[in-house]
């Protein structure tokens, strides 16, 4: 097998060439309308857009930064010029049944004409009705209407009374009613002097009286009636009165609305209601002046008042006669009199009552009262005929906006009601408005696990939402979207009023957007990481009063989020120059080798060597993860360490027993362990391990193996790599130390400036091997040896060692096997 | 009696009480009037001796306001009845007099209930009855009540007449002629405008034009003497049923008049009662 070379500096960094991106600064650039990258997402918004059938609501998924808001935003306010105008929506009050406000449908700007028309109609009345009822025509007609109620009764018991004197009988007020006595010179005589009359005059009075308390009766029991007779007169003549007024005024209002039959419908139950309770204009009007004037009566229709609290009752009687007009409002809900396009409503926060809308309370005189005028609309009622952007996770984390907006979506309608009401826990009266039906298109905004989650989870989901809106979170890295990006740079630039970028402050950018990819060959398509590249390479430029941003400043704003972020890489390295975590970059050691992982910690990455340590002996077979025995290790470690034993049976124990027994570790790792990025790094030290041969700790070694020996690829190359060399620098670069990393990964590389020119420099290395016997080689420094014909390694190869020394150990253990247990004696 | 110059002066008030809350607001009303003139306050409760007399009868019965049914009118119920009536007209004088501390007694008598009231009335300078007349329920009402007739005419004293509403609110309205019965009237009604804190209503009547400018001068020097103002209304020989109809349109809080107003003569007295809905003072 020929030496494997070191990859050539050009393999670690992909540069963008700023002379082939042909401008001079972003102001050369045209603005980026349409998205980078993103034309899966684009057609699918395009096609969910334009659906119209049942359940094609959109769910935006992708990770942060994408630009889904922006996209979606501009596909849906594209889409909404186009659209027409939705209707205006007021609530009205339903006068046969208080509780269930009625809703109304307008055309855009009719609903604001409604309201202003009824409030002026309310108005006008108020001023115009106690005049009616303050005129002679009223006053002498009402006045006729009592003086007939008072002739009535007065002639029935005036009749009575003349009857009664003039058979020497009078009318006596007892505490509960009238009583009839007889009367002699005047007065009521006395129970003794009546005991004296003769018998015939005492049956003759008895008689009388008998007779004059049957009409007294009749008189009384036909009282009700007379009085009913006499209201419904007096009603009658309000009626007519306030009809007189109303009808004309009504009808101007009711023209305005002739082609809508549901409006004028309404118009004509608030006639009919005004006149029934006309009354209450009169009495509004009186309590006013009552109020005002510390609680003097006056008018006609009004009842008496009185007494030191006159004024406080007089100003609680107004405000309830405020209150009483409240049921001629029109509570103009969705007013679209200034639109002109199709809403589009984002909801940033969806909880239930904003969602479908809320009822309202006020306090009145100690309680809390409602009506249809406190109904307030959500968003899925602003939004209605449009659409409406939702943060998927918001929803789910208010309790019962989901429901609710799958409630609305199934039904096309909106119901508002409180949770309690909705969960059936309130049993108390309140409003139950009529429902509004809706037309809407929801676009839910939200990453890939909420949507996956939804999808596996709530099958409701896939009906409602039928249509992925999935955002790429990388592009391709290539001439045409290196030129996109350099216009969706300058887009932003000037969106957000920063310095223009050279060319090369443009290249760097998208050299940094290959990085954090952690991809030579592909770019991050999460703008927001970008734009606080732009916006901190802004203001280091300012720093130094440039007016144009160069690579320069964008190098200071990388190094600068780095440094602001590297805290806990700076200690961790610093325990390894110090000593005290031990890695080696220099010398030699049997069954140990630097490894690397990568700590995450929030949004920075780095690369952290450790030893990796092997011993074996006599065993069964079994290779034990050590970190995988004390609950340190995760499952992927665990696999990886378990493909190790099927690599060595299959290479080195395929006809006879594999009879070791190997213990792996991460020296000095007291955090858990995952992934099996360090399963080739556990071989290459077992093998050490099995041939006695020693590696050189000169090397870190990353990357996955499979049961045949083939080197897999691993994530992190770049940090791993800049960790390793990292703890050399400190150490001292010898020229010789370097990093093996998969082949695979040699176009994940964008490594550091500072490696790439240490890497040109002759001072570090980095191999990228594709199998175990190019990685031992290298490590060792001793071919690893090819099979022959027979299955025979070269002698003095790596294999052949680890071949002797396996073989040597099925020996041993079929020597110490015990006969009754099956082995050879 | 205080003289025209004195205007008016009360040092002991009578009231006449009953069970009904009309009673109990007239009596309320008296009260804080009592304490604004600084008067003595009696409340007077008469036991109806003509009802003793039917519950006596073998054959009394009383038909219901509210049914139009007959019952047997009983004497025990009447006398538990009376006994509860009494009792609630003393804690109401007396929780009353507490509350505003003001000299106050309560007195029980039995007999005809005008003539008990007019003979109790005999050494106070203002008696005040309820005018609402009998409430025989169903929006009927026998106007004027016999107690309140009988007391506007024969009350040795003051009478005020209470009807619906506050006598303590908002500003009297006085006919004025000149004559000394009106004269005493303005004094009254002045001292009443002043104690409420409120303005006079002066309705000159007259036809002469001098003689007008020469009561709405006098007047006009009375009412700044006592720091009240005052608004005119004139007219030509006011009948009885003009000045109603002036109370009525002015919508006037009391009717302030004398006594002896030659108007109230006949059946004045009973039409006044009948048509005017605020409260009347008689000054005498």
């Amino acid at each position: 097998m020929p030496p494997l070379s070191p990859l050539p500096p050009a393999a670690l960094y992909k540069v963008c060439d700023p002379s082939l991106l042909g401008f001079r600064t972003t102001d050369d650039l045209e603005d980026l309308v349409e998205s980078l990258g993103q034309a899966r997402a684009e057609e699918a918004l395009e096609f969910g857009v334009a659906m119209t059938c049942k359940g094609y609501n959109l769910f935006a998924l992708g990770p942060p930064g994408t630009g889904k808001h922006t996209m979606v935003r501009r596909h849906l306010e594209q889409a909404a010029s186009t659209a027409r105008i939705p209707s205006d929506w007021c609530y009205v009050n339903n006068f046969k049944e208080a509780h269930r406000p009625r809703a109304l449908e307008l055309p855009a700007g009719r609903g604001h004409a409604l309201r202003e028309d009824m409030d002026r109609l309310i108005r006008d009345l108020r001023a115009a009705l106690p005049a009616q009822f303050d005129g002679d025509d009223y006053r002498t007609r009402r006045e006729a209407l009592e003086e007939q109620f008072r002739e009535t009764h007065e002639g029935a018991f005036g009749g009575l009374q003349e009857e009664a004197q003039e058979k020497q009988v009078a009318l006596v007020r007892t505490p509960m009613g009238i009583a009839l006595a007889p009367i002699r010179e005047g007065e009521v005589i006395d129970p003794e002097a009546f005991s004296k009359l003769p018998k015939e005059e005492q049956e003759e009075t008895r008689k009388i009286i008998g007779e004059l308390e049957k009409k007294l009766q009749e008189i009384m029991r036909a009282a009700p009636k007379w009085q009913r007779d006499h209201l419904e007169r007096v009603r009658a003549l309000h009626k007519e009165m306030i009809e007189r007024v109303v009808g004309t005024m009504i009808e101007d209002v009711k023209k305005s609305y002739a082609e809508l039959p549901k409006v004028v419908a309404y118009i004509d139950e608030v006639r009919a209601d005004i006149v029934e309770n006309g009354e209450a204009f009169i009495v509004s009007a009186s309590s006013q002046m009552g109020a005002q004037m510390g609680g003097q009566p006056g008018g006609p229709p009004q009842p008496e008042a009185g007494g030191p609290d006159a004024a406080v009752a007089a100003q609680r009687q107004a405000a309830a006669m405020d209150g009483f007009f409240r049921r001629y409002q029109v509570n103009l809900l969705i007013d679209n009199a200034y639109s002109d396009k199709a809403p589009v409503i984002y909801d940033d926060h969806p909880t239930q009552p904003n969602l479908v809308g809320r009822i309202e309370h006020m306090a009145q005189f100690g309680a809390l009262v409602t009506d249809f005028t406190l109904i307030k609309a959500g968003s899925l009622l602003r939004a209605n005929g449009g659409y409406l952007i939702l943060d998927a996770q918001k929803v789910l984390t208010q309790p019962y906006a989901w429901e609710e907006l799958k409630r609305a979506l199934h039904s096309y309608e909106v119901r508002i009601e409180s949770i309690a009401e909705s969960m059936g826990i309130a049993s108390t009266i309140s409003l139950q408005p009529e429902r509004i039906p809706i037309d809407i298109k929801v676009v839910l905004i939200g990453n890939r696990q909420i949507y996956y989650a939804l999808s596996a989870l709530d099958p409701e989901f896939s009906e409602l939402f039928k249509v992925a809106v999935d955002f790429d979170d990388i592009i391709d890295r290539n001439k045409q979207n290196a030129t996109r990006y350099a216009r969706m740079i300058a887009t932003m630039v000037r969106r957000d009023k920063l310095r223009p970028l050279d060319s090369s402050a443009v290249a760097r950018v998208i050299e940094h957007a290959a990085r954090l990819v952690s991809d030579s060959e592909k770019l991050s398509a999460q703008m927001r990481h970008i734009a606080d590249l732009l916006h901190e390479s802004h203001f280091w430029a300012g720093k130094d009063s440039a007016p144009i941003v160069s690579a320069g400043h964008v190098q200071k704003a990388i190094d600068a989020q780095i440094r602001r972020a590297d805290r806990i890489r700076e200690r961790s390295h610093e325990q390894i120059a110090r000593g005290t975590m031990l890695v080696q970059t220099e010398g030699e050691a049997v069954g140990q080798l630097n490894g690397l992982s990568v700590l995450q910690i929030g949004g920075f990455a780095f690369g952290q060597p450790a030893r990796i340590t092997a011993r074996v002996r006599v065993g069964r077979g079994e290779v034990t993860d050590i970190e995988r025995e004390v609950e340190l290790g995760g499952p992927l470690h665990s696999k990886g360490v378990l493909i190790l034993s099927g690599f060595l049976g299959a290479r080195f124990a395929r006809n006879r027993p594999l009879s070791l027994a190997a213990s792996l570790v991460f020296e000095q790792s007291y955090g858990g362990v995952d992934g099996d990025s360090a399963s080739s790094t556990e071989l290459y030290a077992l093998l050490s391990a099995l041939s006695g041969v020693p590696i050189g700790q000169n090397f870190a070694v990353t990357g996955s193996v499979d049961q045949n020996g083939q080197v897999q690829p691993i994530g992190g190359a770049n940090e791993k790599i800049e960790g390793f060399f990292d703890i050399c620098k400190a150490h001292g670069l010898t020229g010789d130390q370097g990093v093996l990393i998969p082949a695979t990964n040699v176009k994940n590389l964008m490594l550091r400036g500072d490696i790439v020119e240490a890497v040109e420099a002759g001072k570090f290395r980095i191999f990228a091997v594709e199998t175990i016997d190019q990685g031992i080689e290298i490590l060792t420094g001793v071919p690893a040896g090819e099979a022959d014909g027979n299955g025979a390694w070269p002698e003095g190869s790596i294999n052949a060692l680890v071949q002797a020394q396996l073989d040597e150990f099925a020996d041993h253990a079929r020597r110490f096997a015990r006969p009754d247990r099956g082995g050879e004696s | 009696m205080a003289g025209p110059e004195n205007g008016f002066t009360v040092r002991r008030i009578v009231v006449a009480l009953d069970s009904s809350a009309h009673s109990r607001a007239a009596f309320e009303a008296a009260a804080v009037l009592a304490q604004r003139l600084d008067a003595e306050l009696e409340g007077l409760f008469v036991e109806d001796i003509d009802l003793v007399k039917l519950a006596g009868l073998p054959f009394g019965n009383e038909v219901s306001f509210s049914t139009g049914e007959a019952r047997p009118f009983d004497g025990g119920a009447l006398e538990q009845q009376l006994a509860r009536e009494v009792s609630r007209a003393r804690r109401l004088v007396e929780e009353t007099g507490r509350t505003l501390r003001l000299r106050s007694r309560f007195r029980v008598a039995r007999g005809k209930i005008d003539t008990e009231v007019i003979a109790a009335s005999g050494d106070a300078d203002l008696l005040i009855v309820g005018a609402a007349g009998l409430d025989i329920g169903f929006g009927m009402r026998f106007r004027p009540g016999r107690v309140a007739l009988v007391a506007a005419e024969r009350a040795p004293g003051s009478v005020l007449l209470l009807r619906s509403g506050s006598v303590f609110r908002g500003s009297p309205l006085v006919p004025y002629d000149g004559s000394p019965g009106s004269e005493r009237a303005l004094g009254a009604a002045l001292r009443l405008a002043r104690i409420n804190g409120q303005g006079l209503r002066l309705l000159i009547t007259g036809d002469d034009p001098e003689k007008i400018e020469a009561l709405r001068a006098r007047a006009a020097a009375r009412a700044a003497a006592q720091h009240v103002a005052i608004t005119e209304q004139t007219e030509t020989g006011a009948t009885l049923t003009g000045m109603c109809r002036i109370v009525q349109q002015t919508e006037a809080d009391i009717l302030v008049l004398s006594g002896d107003d030659p108007r109230l003569e006949g059946d004045g007295r009973r039409t006044l009662l009948e048509r005017i809905a605020c409260p009347v003072l008689l000054v005498r």
